[in-house]
């Protein structure tokens, strides 16, 4: 394992839903590429001869609330070449709810392979008690005749809620200050943040166990830079800098719950 | 090695007895910000009435000739005779329909506890080596850091994305050999208000730091003038009490190892030597040495109490006497405690680690904990899954994921890479990262 930082604490929801040998479609985490933080998804075809029609990987199992609610995907389409790309595959997320567990399929936007790309799906219309109960990622596709298999798809984060979870007016971030040489060469910084919007759906936001807390309000975690430069995360309101680090223009950004970032201010 | 200002643990009662909550002030890196996910539950059966039952300890002839040949000084203490409880209705058969273990219990006792990796900070950079994560969350409900210190307090990392995941978290309080009694002689020390002063700390520790109760685990004996019939259990019932005071959902678990006779005597299972201590608490956390029939006698003592999911049977993963040997073998252990309908407490499950040093850590992670993907019915071998409950991700009204590990080759932020291995800080990358709120204040 190369592991360039590790943290406990920034793990996140990972799949709970495990392919089968016998299943087209797979998932794995990958390092080599995220959206946020150092891992995100790959979901691959497996290689022989795979007849046309529909393939799903499963990712999780979940009770969210149906109706009303949006799923927000941050994806990468794995660049190919042209010869590669098969005439009429779809790849997107599904999801399966109500009585009859049928499986509701959202088709991803195409466009440009190679970059990450985001999209925010239509509320969900469905009954009252309805909930999300299966979740993960389906690849339409034509016989694919080649004997090695090819990744479908990156999958960055993957968001659901019928509740807006990116504040409309994010906490704002106080400047870092940076008061205390601890007398052992090292710094603490330290920041404040700011409730600023009180409007209905930022207090049912709050309400929403999970998407705030006492300590940090809106924000689940700090990224803490030094110039232009990441020197790590924080998940409280100060940050202890390593000795040997040089006195820098320190400033950090807020990681809502949802996983938006909100700039901060500069240090002092 | 760990720098001890990395972690806050005690080792001693009088470093128990000095803490105070303003000690935080300096210790903020120390204290969870993430609040415990509310899972979504099913809807309950119809409610069952939960009869509180009395169990008195009628010494039977067997204790009484073990307890004869004690010296003086081990004697078990005079215990209340109480009337004897109404004879319980006959338990339903053991051998249920196989339905899932309600819930597990992992227990981290990872190499001692407390490594680098675990700090409240993390490591930027990290040094290349395997990292242990636990990565199969969805089949956990509690979580417990352990450790042999006398009070392990769980590190934030821990508690934040335990709490992301929708699992509690529990600190330790262990006491073990002469060290530990001589703690024992001031754990039943009384405030000024006739409180339990150390029930009032081990709450206000959990509130305070942000985790959700305690492991009681008691392997010494009270030095003798230092207990009185029944003031233990008046104890464990304080503590109990406070921890859901402050901690919504706190949980205090009561490992079997003291019995009421105030001996070290590992029962195995839920017998009338440790039933008051059960009662007194959220559950039982068994020890590892049990065979079937003992499993059986004791959900039969549970079921009488109307409590068979709160006692949770070990399994010691690195084997050690447990059924089935630990290891990929707890597979037999777990099928007789899915028939009892217990719960279970995996003692170590960071075996998968340990015992391969790490190597292939993932895939046999994987194995342990959900299957390599071969068709499990079929595979005489099963994991942890086949047994249990999966648990729903993520609330009834909130799902977010980034698909972190806790660890990788570099960080993104918004798909640019902005730290690498290849050195501390080598990828300027800030300013328009595309911050989705990037408003002035």
């Amino acid at each position: 394992m190369n592991t360039s930082w590790v943290h406990i604490g920034a793990q996140s929801l990972l799949p709970s839903k495990y392919s089968q040998n016998t299943d087209k479609l797979k998932w794995s985490f990958t390092d080599e590429i995220a959206y946020f933080g150092g891992t995100s998804l790959n979901i691959s075809i497996e290689g022989g001869s795979v007849a046309g029609g529909v393939d799903f990987c499963p990712l999780y199992s979940t009770a969210i609330t149906a109706n009303g609610s949006s799923i927000q995907v941050a994806y990468l389409l794995p660049e190919r070449s042209p010869t590669e790309i098969l005439e009429g595959e779809v790849v997107g997320v599904y999801y399966t709810s109500g009585v009859a567990q049928t499986k509701t399929r959202l088709p991803l936007p195409q466009g440009p392979r190679g970059g990450w790309k985001t999209a925010k799906f239509p509320p969900i219309a469905a009954g009252p008690n309805e909930r999300i109960e299966e979740l993960g990622i389906y690849y339409e596709h034509p016989a694919i005749p080649t004997s090695s298999g090819f990744k479908v798809l990156a999958l960055g984060n993957l968001h659901i809620s019928p509740i807006p979870t990116v504040p409309e007016r994010p906490s704002r971030i106080t400047e870092v200050v940076s008061p205390l040489d601890k007398g052992d060469s090292s710094t603490k910084l330290s920041w404040r943040v700011y409730k600023r919007d009180f409007s209905p759906v930022m207090r049912k936001l709050r309400s929403v166990h999970g998407c705030f807390s006492g300590k940090t309000g809106d924000f689940a975690s700090f990224l803490v830079w030094r110039g232009e430069e990441l020197v790590g995360v924080s998940y409280c309101l100060e940050y202890d800098v390593p000795a040997g680090v040089a006195v820098g223009d320190w400033r950090v950004d807020g990681v809502t719950w949802g996983g938006a970032i909100v700039k901060g201010g500069g240090g002092k | 090695m760990s720098n001890p200002k990395d972690f806050i643990y005690f080792s001693k009662i009088s470093e128990l007895a000095d803490w105070r909550p303003e000690d935080t002030e300096i210790q903020a890196s120390k204290v969870s910000n993430t609040p415990l996910l509310d899972r979504w539950l099913p809807p309950p059966p119809p409610d069952l009435p939960r009869p509180e039952l009395i169990v008195s300890v009628r010494p039977s002839e067997d204790i009484e000739t073990q307890a004869s040949k004690l010296p003086s000084t081990q004697q078990p203490l005079p215990l209340p005779l109480l009337p004897p409880p109404p004879l319980p209705p006959p338990p339903p058969p053991i051998h249920l329909p196989a339905v899932g273990i309600p819930n597990i219990l992992s227990c981290h006792d990872y190499k001692g506890g407390y490594h680098l990796d675990e700090s409240a900070q993390g490591q930027f950079p990290a040094p290349p080596s395997p990292i242990y994560t636990a990565a199969h969350l969805h089949l956990i409900d509690t979580f417990v850091y352990f450790s042999h210190h006398l009070v392990s307090i769980p590190p934030s990392p821990w508690i934040n994305t335990l709490h992301r995941n929708g699992v509690r978290v529990l600190g330790t309080f262990i006491t073990e050999g002469s060290a530990g009694s001589t703690a024992l002689s001031r754990l039943l020390d009384k405030g000024s208000a006739g409180e339990y002063m150390f029930a009032t700390q081990l709450a206000l520790i959990a509130e305070t730091y942000g985790f959700d109760g305690w492991l009681i685990n008691i392997e010494a004996s009270f030095p003798r003038k230092n207990l009185v019939p029944g003031e233990l259990e008046a104890f464990l019932k304080e503590l109990r009490s406070t921890v859901r005071e402050l901690v919504p959902g706190g949980l205090v678990i009561w490992y079997d190892a003291l019995t009421v006779h105030n001996q070290v005597d590992w029962q195995n299972g839920l017998t009338q030597l440790n039933a008051p201590f059960f009662q007194a608490t959220d559950g039982l956390f068994t020890n590892y040495w049990w065979q079937k029939q003992k499993l059986e006698d004791t959900r039969t003592m549970a079921s009488a109490m109307n409590r068979v999911p709160d006692i949770y049977t070990g399994i010691d993963c690195f084997g050690r006497g447990s059924l089935g040997g630990g290891g990929f073998g707890v597979w037999e252990a777990l099928s007789l405690i899915r028939e009892a309908g217990t719960s279970v407490a995996l003692f170590a499950p960071g075996w998968t680690y340990e015992h391969f040093g790490g190597k292939d850590f993932e895939s046999i992670d994987r194995k342990f904990w959900v299957g390599d993907g071969s068709d499990v019915g079929s595979n005489p071998v099963k994991p942890v899954s086949y047994f249990v409950s999966e648990k729903a991700c993520g609330g009834p009204e909130f799902f977010f994921t980034n698909f972190n590990r806790a660890f990788g080759k570099g960080w993104w932020v918004n798909g640019v890479v902005c730290f690498t291995p290849r050195s501390r800080f080598p990828t300027p990358c800030r300013t328009d990262i595309g911050c989705l709120h990037n408003r002035k204040p």
